[in-house]
């Protein structure tokens, strides 16, 4: 798989660009020159805040849109709360909540079962809770991509704040 | 955090043990729909960590056919069909020997899979149900062609909202000729709140 620059070996661009793998309900925080990876999300949101002036970001692969049912719930599984904690994580780093801005991927219904059952739906209610959280802290979404039936892995570069997202189906585009 | 329930040897048994029922009559009902043997492996049941989920089925990012069945009734859960791109074409050839074998899957090939998943998955849980003593109701089945850890998901969020690892049986499935170009899996992922309910029809 090629991320990034085509033109560039991954030993080198490992060096360059060290990249933070994130694993599902997991999360990181990195800071220029880092890449931050997180990789087959389906109806998973990889939400990505970050300090637009100085670079540090924060990543989580988000699975569920609230904690109910965990008595000592890990805050980057649930959006509700991984979006407050990615923030003060940042800012427990240095970054200014005014700075911060959002970018996020995911959420999608990769089966489509008859029925309005809650746990086919759960890609656009992640994406939803994600949207609730990060306006109930006042940040702005720079940008996402979200729905529809396909799987993505997303990258997201300290260095110029993009985000790349790569599908099985639509190739690989940059947010 | 911990999981809701205290996992042992003997329910790792028990569970391997479902799983080589299950798959042994999801072989027989795939020898007869393609008219060849069909091997399966011995079952593995464990507590599989999230992180490792997707390994089991060649990586997060490997491209695979899913064919999905959620499972209610007594006992709640997803049971799968997962299938490298190659051997989906492969199986769909040998069903449907005049569906040409493009990169794309048509609507009919998918209805295909679908059809054969559910024959698989429900020679399967019927298999489960006589030895549980439990009912179970298959949904209709879903077919999803991506890569493996979005495909995957859904199937793990149960087991989400309690703990960071999901119960998984995973049998291996093979033909000796040629209707399977690579093995593939039946996996079975019980709900943790059904968990209880499987392993109390096991222990009357």
């Amino acid at each position: 798989m090629n991320l990034s620059d085509p033109g560039t070996s991954d030993a080198a661009r490992q060096e360059l660009h060290p990249v933070v793998r994130i694993g599902i309900a997991a999360w990181a925080l990195a800071e220029p020159p880092a890449v931050l990876v997180t990789t087959g999300l389906g109806s998973c949101v990889g939400v990505v805040l970050y300090d637009d002036a100085l670079g540090v970001a924060a990543m989580a692969h988000v699975m569920l849109p609230t904690a109910s049912l965990e008595s000592a719930p890990r805050a980057s599984k649930y959006a509700d709360l991984a979006v407050p904690f990615l923030i003060q994580e940042l800012v427990g780093r240095g970054a200014a909540l005014t700075r911060l801005r959002a970018k996020f991927a995911g959420g999608a219904q990769m089966f489509k079962l008859p029925g309005k059952s809650d746990l086919m739906r759960i890609g656009p209610r992640n994406v939803e809770a994600v949207e609730r959280a990060l306006t109930a802290s006042g940040i702005p979404i720079a940008a996402k991509d979200c729905g529809g039936s396909i799987g993505r892995t997303i990258a997201f570069h300290t260095v110029d704040r993009r985000l790349h997202v790569r599908t099985a189906k639509y190739g690989t585009y940059v947010l | 955090m911990r999981s809701p329930f205290v996992w042992t040897r003997q329910h790792a048994d028990l569970l391997s043990e479902v799983g080589n029922i299950g798959a042994g009559h999801a072989a027989t009902a795939l020898s007869e729909l393609l008219q060849q043997p069909v091997r399966v492996s011995l079952s593995n049941a464990r507590l599989c960590p999230f992180a490792e989920i997707a390994e089991v089925v060649g990586g997060p990012e490997a491209l695979i056919v899913g064919v999905l069945i959620r499972v209610s009734g007594d006992l709640g859960g997803h049971i799968l069909l997962i299938l490298p791109p190659a051997s989906a074409r492969s199986l769909v050839a040998a069903v449907l020997p005049v569906e040409s074998l493009g990169d794309e899957f048509t609507e009919l090939s998918v209805s295909a899979l679908a059809e054969i998943g559910n024959i698989l998955c429900g020679a399967y849980l019927t298999a489960v149900s006589e030895l549980t003593l439990r009912r179970f109701v298959p949904s209709v089945p879903a077919v999803a062609c991506d890569m493996a850890l979005s495909v995957l998901d859904v199937s793990l969020l149960p087991a989400g909202e309690v703990s960071d690892d999901v119960i998984l049986v995973d049998t291996q499935v093979e033909t000796e000729q040629s209707a399977l170009k690579e093995p593939c899996l039946l996996l079975l992922l019980p709900d943790p709140q059904s968990f209880q309910a499987l392993t109390e029809g096991l222990f009357p």
